[in-house]
C-alpha cells in the first residue's frame, strides 16, 4: 500500500497519541509503550515507512529520527559524572562487570542455539546497551526522584558507550573477515572513533562557548542545541560517521570539562521532546516483522539470561556501592529496555554486511520487539518499588 | 498530657542542630535522599545524631552537649566529614542555607515515616512549604526558672541571630528582596511567634495545661515558637536561625549566643519585661527583611538603631566574656561579617549577580558546606 506520506505520518501520529494516553489511563503503563505498539502496528502494515531506518538520507523519518536520537544522546552523555564514578569505584566496576557478563552470557546463549561466533559476538555488544530513551523518558514521565533514577541513567549512557565502541571494533573485524582487507579493518575503526571524537570536541566546546550568554532553560538555548545537533548531523553524514557516537560523547565531555552545571530543559525543550517520542514510534516502525517472528523464541532466552546477567551483577555489587538490596535489584531489572540504540547498531551492520544482517536483524529486532513493551514496565515498576514514583502518578 | 519536669544541665553548655539540604549533583535541586544517606553512614560512629526530617530532601544533624565553641567545632566537623563521605558515594551534595533558591515545593515529598505523614495530613500544604533549613541552639540551664528568664532575655537578640544567621534571600527562584525568608514560611503555623511572659516555671505549667485541655496542642513540639523550653534536655532552643552556609558560622552563631547569655547571667544589663514585646515582632522583621541594615527598636529606650549597631554594642559590651568563654574568635569572625563581609545572604545574592544561575549558587553551597 502506498499512502501519501504526511497523510499516512499525521494519521500515525494521531493513533500514536491516543494509544499512549490510553496505556497510560487503562493501565498506569508508560505512554511510550503505545507509541510502540502503534508504530510496530504501522511496521507490520507496510504502510510505506519501514524503511525510516537504517538511517538513509532520504528515508522519510530519517533525519527526524537521527535529530531525536541525537538531542537524546547528547542530554544522556550531559547525565554522566565521572566524579561520581571516581569517588565512588564500585559503581564503575558495576557498570563494567554488568556489561561485560551480560555480553558474555549472551554471546554463550548465541553460540550454543548453533549460530556463528561472529553473529553471537554482534548480537552480544548490541545487548549490552540499555536504551537511553526508555529509562529517560519513563523517569521524566513518572517525575521519579532518587538513586535509582540517577544510577539507571547513569549505567544506561555508559553501557550505550561500550556498545557503540565495541561495535566498531566488530565493524573492523567484518572488514576483515568478509571483505578480507586488512586495511580497512585495521583503519576503518580508527577513522570512525577519530572523527567520532573530533566532532564530538567540536560541538562540546562551541555549546561551552555560548552556554554563558544564554538561559538554558529556555527556547533560545534550545534552539541553539538544535541548529549545532543539525550541523553535527550534517558533519557526521559527510563524513560517514555514525550519529550515536558524537553527540554521547560531546554530552559527557560537556558535562565533565566545568563543575558548572548545565542544566537545560528537558530534551531541550518541548519540539525536542515530540522528537524523543517519535523516536519510538519509528523504531517500532522500523522492525522488520518478517524478522521479528523468525527470531522469536531466540530473542525470549536472551531476554531471559540479560536480564538474569543484569540483575545478578547488581545484586552482588549493588550494596557495596551505597544501595539496599531491594533497590540493587530493581536497578537490575530496570537496566532491559533495548530500542533506538539496537536498533541503529543493527542497521548501521546490516546495510555493509547485508546476508549477515538479515541473521543479526532476525534475532536484534524480536528482542526489540519484546523490550519495547516489557522495558517500560520494568522500568516503571523498579521506580516505583523503590519509592522513587510519587504516589499521585 | 502533663508537661515533664525540667531537667537540671549544666549552665552554658551547647548544642547545636541542622537541617541540611540533600542535593543532586546534576540539577542541584532538592532530591529526596535522606534515606539513602541515613543506609549508608548507618554504622558509623559519631559525637551526635544524624537524623530524617520532614522532607525527603532534608537531613539533620546535631551535637552532643558541647562545652564550647572549639568543642562544637570539632563535633560539627566530625560529623560533617562523615555525612558528605556518604553523600560523596551517593552522588549527593549537601549544603547550608536556609532555603533551597530554587526547588518547587510541590514536587517535594515527605519522608516515609508516621509522625511525618500525620504532620503532612495536618497541615496540608504548608508542611511542603515548610521545606526550610534552620540552625538549633540548645542552650544548658541549671534550673526551670532560670531558663525561662533567660528565655525572655534572649528574645532581645532575637535579631542578632537572625541578621546574622540569614541565608535565605532566594524562595521558588525567585530573590525575594529579605535577607532570611525562611521565616517567613515558619510564620503560617498556628503557634508559631514567641511563648507567652510568664517568668516561672509554675506559671509556664498553667499556661501549658490551659492548652492541653483545649485540645489542639499536647506537647513542647506543638509550638514552633523562636525559642521554647525543652525540659527533657533541661534546655532552652533558640531556633530563629537559617542553617548557615559553613558549621564555622554555626559554630560562632552558637558561641555569640553563649556569650550572650553567660554576659546577661552575670550582669544582668536587660531585665525582661512584658512591654519589651511591644517591638518584638518589628525588629524581627526587619532583621528578615534587611540583615544587618534593619532597624532595630530599643525595647527599653524606643532608639532606633540598625540591627548591625546593636550587634556591634553587644560585642563590645560582652568582650570580657568571650574571653573567658573562649569564644573571642568566634565573635571576631561575626564581627567582620557585620562590618565589611556580610552576611550568608549577600554572599549568595553577589554568587547570583555574578553566575547568574541559581544551579551554580548551590553547587558553590556545596563547596563551602565541605570546606
Amino acid at each position: 500500500m502506498q499512502a501519501d506520506p504526511i497523510f499516512a505520518a499525521a494519521l500515525v501520529l494521531i493513533v500514536a497519541a491516543l494509544a499512549g494516553e490510553g496505556v497510560f489511563s487503562a493501565f498506569g503503563w508508560p505512554r511510550i509503550i503505545g507509541y510502540s505498539l502503534i508504530g510496530m502496528v504501522t511496521g507490520a502494515l507496510g504502510l510505506g515507512f519501514n524503511t525510516a531506518v537504517p538511517a538513509g538520507n532520504s528515508a522519510p523519518f530519517g533525519i527526524v529520527f537521527d535529530m531525536g536520537m541525537a538531542l537524546l544522546l547528547f542530554e544522556a552523555g550531559g547525565r554522566v559524572n565521572l566524579r561520581w564514578l571516581r569517588a565512588n569505584p564500585w559503581l564503575l566496576a558495576t557498570s563494567v562487570i554488568e556489561a561485560v557478563l551480560t555480553f558474555t552470557v549472551v554471546a554463550l546463549l548465541i553460540v550454543t542455539l548453533g549460530y556463528s561466533a561472529t553473529l553471537a559476538t554482534a548480537v552480544a555488544i548490541i545487548c549490552v546497551a540499555t536504551s537511553p530513551a526508555v529509562v529517560m523518558r519513563v523517569t521524566a514521565e513518572f517525575k521519579a526522584q532518587g538513586q535509582l533514577s540517577e544510577r539507571l541513567l547513569l549505567l544506561a549512557a555508559l553501557n550505550t558507550v561500550y556498545a557503540v565502541v565495541a561495535q566498531k571494533f566488530l565493524l573492523g573485524w567484518l572488514h576483515h573477515e568478509y571483505g578480507n582487507n586488512f586495511w580497512a579493518a585495521l583503519l576503518h575503526p580508527v577513522y570512525v572513533f577519530g572523527g567520532s571524537v573530533v566532532l564530538a570536541f567540536f560541538l562540546a566546546w562551541v555549546v561551552a562557548l555560548c552556554e554563558p550568554y544564554f538561559d538554558l532553560r529556555d527556547e533560545h538555548a534550545s534552539l541553539l542545541v538544535f541548529g549545532l545537533l543539525l550541523l553535527m548531523i550534517a558533519l557526521l553524514r559527510t563524513f560517514e560517521l555514525p550519529v550515536l557516537l558524537t553527540p554521547l560523547l560531546a554530552g559527557i565531555w560537556l558535562r565533565h570539562r566545568a563543575s558548572r552545571p548545565l542544566v537545560w530543559s528537558r530534551h531541550f525543550g518541548s519540539v525536542g521532546g515530540v522528537l524523543v517520542l517519535l523516536l519510538f514510534v519509528i523504531t517500532a516502525m522500523s522492525l522488520s516483522w518478517h524478522h521479528v517472528v523468525t527470531g522469536g523464541v531466540v530473542a525470549l532466552a536472551i531476554v531471559l539470561v540479560r536480564s538474569l546477567a543484569k540483575i545478578s551483577v547488581l545484586a552482588v555489587l549493588g550494596k557495596p556501592s551505597g544501595l539496599s538490596l531491594r533497590q540493587s535489584v530493581a536497578l537490575g531489572v530496570a537496566l532491559c529496555p533495548m530500542s533506538g540504540v539496537a536498533l541503529v547498531l543493527t542497521a548501521e551492520i546490516a546495510t555493509r554486511y547485508p546476508d549477515f544482517g538479515v541473521a543479526l536483524g532476525a534475532i536484534i529486532f524480536s528482542t526489540i520487539a519484546i523490550l519495547e513493551i516489557l522495558g517500560p514496565l520494568a522500568v516503571k515498576w523498579s521506580l516505583k518499588r523503590s519509592g522513587e514514583i510519587h504516589n499521585g502518578t | 498530657m502533663a508537661l515533664e519536669s525540667f531537667a537540671t544541665s549544666r549552665e552554658l553548655t551547647l548544642g547545636i542542630e541542622l537541617e541540611l539540604q540533600v542535593v543532586g549533583t546534576h540539577e542541584f535541586n532538592l532530591t529526596p535522599g535522606a534515606a539513602d544517606l541515613l543506609r549508608v553512614m548507618a554504622k558509623k560512629k559519631l559525637p551526635g545524631e544524624v537524623k530524617p526530617e520532614i522532607a525527603a530532601s532534608m537531613i539533620e544533624i546535631s551535637t552532643g552537649v558541647c562545652e564550647g565553641y572549639a568543642d562544637a567545632v570539632a563535633q560539627l566537623q566530625e560529623t560533617r566529614d562523615v555525612l558528605v563521605e556518604a553523600a560523596r558515594k551517593l552522588g549527593l551534595g549537601l549544603c547550608g542555607g536556609g532555603t533551597h533558591p530554587f526547588q518547587q515545593w510541590s514536587e517535594q515529598r515527605i519522608f516515609d515515616a508516621p509522625r511525618f505523614h500525620h504532620l503532612s495530613a495536618l497541615y496540608g500544604y504548608l508542611s511542603k512549604q515548610f521545606i526550610v533549613f534552620g540552625q538549633h541552639v540548645h542552650l544548658g540551664c541549671t534550673d526551670a526558672d532560670s531558663a525561662l528568664r533567660l528565655l525572655h532575655t534572649m528574645s532581645r537578640y532575637i535579631p542578632h541571630f537572625v541578621a546574622l544567621s540569614a541565608s535565605s534571600p532566594f524562595v521558588q527562584g525567585t530573590d525575594t528582596g529579605f535577607d532570611s525568608a525562611r521565616l517567613n514560611s515558619i510564620q503560617a503555623f498556628p503557634f508559631a511567634g514567641r511563648a507567652p511572659f510568664v517568668s516561672t516555671w509554675d506559671e509556664f505549667l498553667v499556661y501549658f495545661d490551659k492548652m492541653t485541655r483545649t485540645g489542639v496542642v499536647e506537647d513542647m513540639k506543638d509550638f514552633y515558637w523562636d525559642i521554647r523550653p525543652k525540659p527533657e534536655f533541661g534546655t532552652i532552643e533558640i531556633r530563629v536561625m537559617d542553617t548557615p552556609l559553613t558549621i564555622a558560622k554555626a559554630a560562632q552563631l552558637a558561641a555569640y549566643i553563649q556569650t550572650v547569655a553567660r554576659w546577661q547571667l552575670r550582669e544582668n544589663t536587660f531585665v525582661p519585661e512584658a512591654d519589651d514585646y511591644l517591638v518584638y515582632k518589628f525588629n524581627r522583621f526587619q532583621a528578615c527583611r534587611s540583615g544587618f541594615n534593619g532597624t532595630f527598636v530599643d525595647p527599653k529606650t524606643g532608639e532606633h538603631r540598625s540591627v548591625g549597631e546593636d550587634i556591634i554594642a553587644t560585642l563590645d559590651a560582652f568582650e570580657s566574656h568571650a574571653i573567658d568563654l573562649k569564644t573571642d574568635t568566634a565573635c571576631a569572625a561575626l564581627r567582620d561579617s557585620v562590618t565589611t563581609a556580610g552576611n550568608d545572604a549577600a554572599w549568595i545574592r553577589a554568587l547570583h549577580k555574578e553566575q547568574r544561575q541559581l544551579p551554580e549558587v548551590v553547587r558553590q553551597q556545596c563547596l563551602r558546606w565541605q570546606s
